[in-house]
């Protein structure tokens, strides 16, 4: 029955997100000391320290802090940047569109190479394609990001002078970042492609096409790749943490205005607030992302069965 | 389902390995690294810190004329890129490989704990891994880092605590698919003790898996430490690292693209090395997926 299975799915992200906000509220806590100090450092006035401790309520309870943070973040009050002076969450949500226009631009680099790439590996098996595809999606999953980026920059923008060296703006200033990101998770999709063509090559009603003499890329394309892509959106759905994580380093190498660039210079200037809205942001979007991931399967494909 | 006697033995991993060609290219690329890395002292033509304001930026192949030439150039303080990328080693395999180690124990003690016990003891470690998907890796362990101080043994337990879950899973789940197996019956009926039976029995079963993913977590930790590096809150300088190299090299990268060029391959060589024996593995315990 689908509708139980929502159910407890539901209440199961519920439960998730209520995990990822501890630990986000736990994160200020981890550090031996007082987090007052550490947010401001060993040469802190007293005053400043004090002033600090009771705007974050840091002289309050454990218990009653979470509560106060979880009920806050509820609606939408993430407290003051210490940096920049001004509520948390405009400051973070007006990244937020850079973030994910390069994230959906790299999904659509990774899909768009590696489908197609890992499609022709399993197909030709064993010939030259697959051991090339395999080997790049090796090196792809091999190379930081940081450095490929590092390395598309020296090449399209300090060599040729194709594309811009850094920020946002148009298209061409969308290829290198979306380009960098993507590489691993090319490397990832080529992979699971690949193996999952070649599980369903193999099964029953494939070979029934083939043996009505249907033309090959029907029979890949309309019985097998169709059927091959659920278990790789699954999958990428679980990466979209680490896909997250490849557009913090990315934003920075190519000072992307997004989410990211603004985690990593708020970790460095130890602007908390900031980070804790940052992270409880995008482990939401985890939680949110795979939730629809497997609710859309219950609804789209009526044989799979949830215990 | 596996019987006691009559089933063929499957070879020794080594000799699956040797005849495995990516696996074998994979061990010779890790050897070379290692092997650079513990022989530093001795290999590196040079001090890794030593700083020489009249070489700066030379390019590689560079030489002073004095018995000096630097093979891959030098860095912006005129320090020698191939002894740094030598020394930088060390701490990329020291940071990756204590770290896998701590969360493959980890890991395995709590997936075995969860597997074997159940109920509320399971709830709660497999609620914690679902968990750690949730966040991206390297923003929690960057955010934790600065909080602790950047320092190696920081590092390495950040690391260890925010990668054990998935060792657990899979410790997990192989438990639970051994658990109900005739030989784990039979040596409960013959009157085995509980941790007996897991420790003699189970977990045994559950560790070649944990070898395959630890193999391709070790990679994962040796970009992410190198990331760090890049973020400048990895191992601090002056120390050689290859994420610090990288950083240094992102500001020179219009004019001097061996600064960062070198330790990026350095890093991409051993991950792939990694890699290619953890797939090796992968295809030995588990011929369907085999290439």
């Amino acid at each position: 029955m689908p509708v139980r299975y929502i159910v407890r799915r539901s209440l199961h992200s519920l439960l998730l997100l209520l995990g990822v906000s501890l630990v986000v509220f736990l994160l200020l806590h981890v550090v031996p000391g007082d987090p007052a100090t550490v947010l401001l450092g060993e040469q802190a006035t007293p005053e400043r320290v004090a002033e600090i401790r009771r705007a974050l309520g840091l002289d309050r309870p454990l218990a009653e802090q979470y509560w106060r943070f979880v009920s806050r973040a509820v609606r939408g009050d993430f407290g003051q940047s210490i940096r920049a002076m001004r509520p948390v969450l405009p400051y973070v949500l007006e990244r937020l569109p850079a973030t994910v226009e390069l994230s959906v631009g790299a999904l659509l680099v990774s899909a768009g190479l590696g489908i197609p790439l890992g499609v022709l590996a399993a197909v030709r098996r064993r010939s030259v394609w697959d051991r090339l595809s395999l080997n790049l999606a090796l090196l792809a999953q091999s190379a930081p990001n940081f450095w490929v980026g590092l390395l598309l920059i020296a090449l399209f923008s300090v060599k040729l002078g194709l594309l811009p060296v850094s920020g946002r703006g148009g298209f061409a200033h969308l290829v290198l970042p979306s380009l960098t990101l993507a590489i691993f998770f090319v490397g990832l999709v080529v992979r699971l492609t690949r193996s999952g063509m070649l599980e369903v090559l193999s099964q029953d009603y494939v070979r029934t096409a083939w043996a009505k003499g249907m033309p090959e890329r029907r029979v890949v394309f309309r019985h097998a790749l169709k059927n091959a892509l659920i278990p790789i959106v699954t999958v990428l759905g679980l990466q979209v943490g680490t896909l997250l994580g490849g557009a913090v380093v990315t934003e920075t190498v190519f000072a992307w205005p997004g989410m990211g660039l603004l985690a990593v210079q708020a970790i460095s200037q130890r602007d908390y607030p900031v980070v804790q809205a940052i992270v409880l942001l995008l482990g939401a979007a985890f939680v949110a992302i795979n939730w629809l991931v497997d609710v859309s399967y219950t609804l789209l494909d009526p044989r799979i069965q949830h215990a | 389902m596996p019987e006691a006697g009559g089933r063929e033995r499957p070879k020794p991993a080594w000799r699956h390995l040797r005849r495995h060609r990516r696996a074998t290219l994979g061990a010779a690329l890790l050897l070379l690294v290692v092997a650079s890395a513990a022989g530093a002292g001795a290999l590196a033509p040079r001090d890794p810190l030593a700083q020489e304001v009249l070489a700066r930026l030379e390019p590689p192949g560079w030489s002073d004329g004095e018995g000096w030439t630097a093979w891959l150039g030098t860095d912006h303080l005129g320090r020698d890129i191939l002894s740094r990328l030598i020394y930088g080693g060390r701490v990329s395999l020291l940071i990756s490989l204590v770290s896998v180690a701590g969360s493959l124990g980890l890991g395995f003690v709590l997936g075995l704990a969860a597997g074997f016990y159940g109920g509320p003891t399971e709830a709660l470690i497999m609620r914690l891994t679902d968990l750690q998907l949730a966040f991206p890796f390297i923003l929690l362990a960057l955010a934790i880092v600065a909080l602790l101080g950047p320092s190696l043994p920081n590092i390495v337990v950040v690391f260890t605590v925010t990668s054990w879950p998935i060792y657990a899973r899979v410790v997990r789940a192989s438990v639970l698919s051994v658990a109900g197996l005739d030989f784990v019956a039979a040596a409960r009926a013959l009157g085995r003790r509980e941790t007996g039976v897991l420790l003699r029995h189970i977990a045994p079963n559950t560790v070649a898996p944990l070898l395959v993913i630890a193999f391709f977590e070790i990679a994962r930790m040796i970009i992410t430490e190198a990331a760090l590096g890049f973020l400048g809150l990895g191992v601090q300088p002056p120390t050689a690292t290859w994420g610090n190299m990288l950083a240094d090299g992102r500001d020179y990268i219009r004019d001097a693209w061996w600064l960062s060029a070198f330790p990026g391959l350095a890093i991409m060589v051993t991950a792939a090395g990694v890699n290619l024996l953890g797939d090796g593995l992968r295809d030995w315990l588990d011929p369907r997926e085999a290439g």
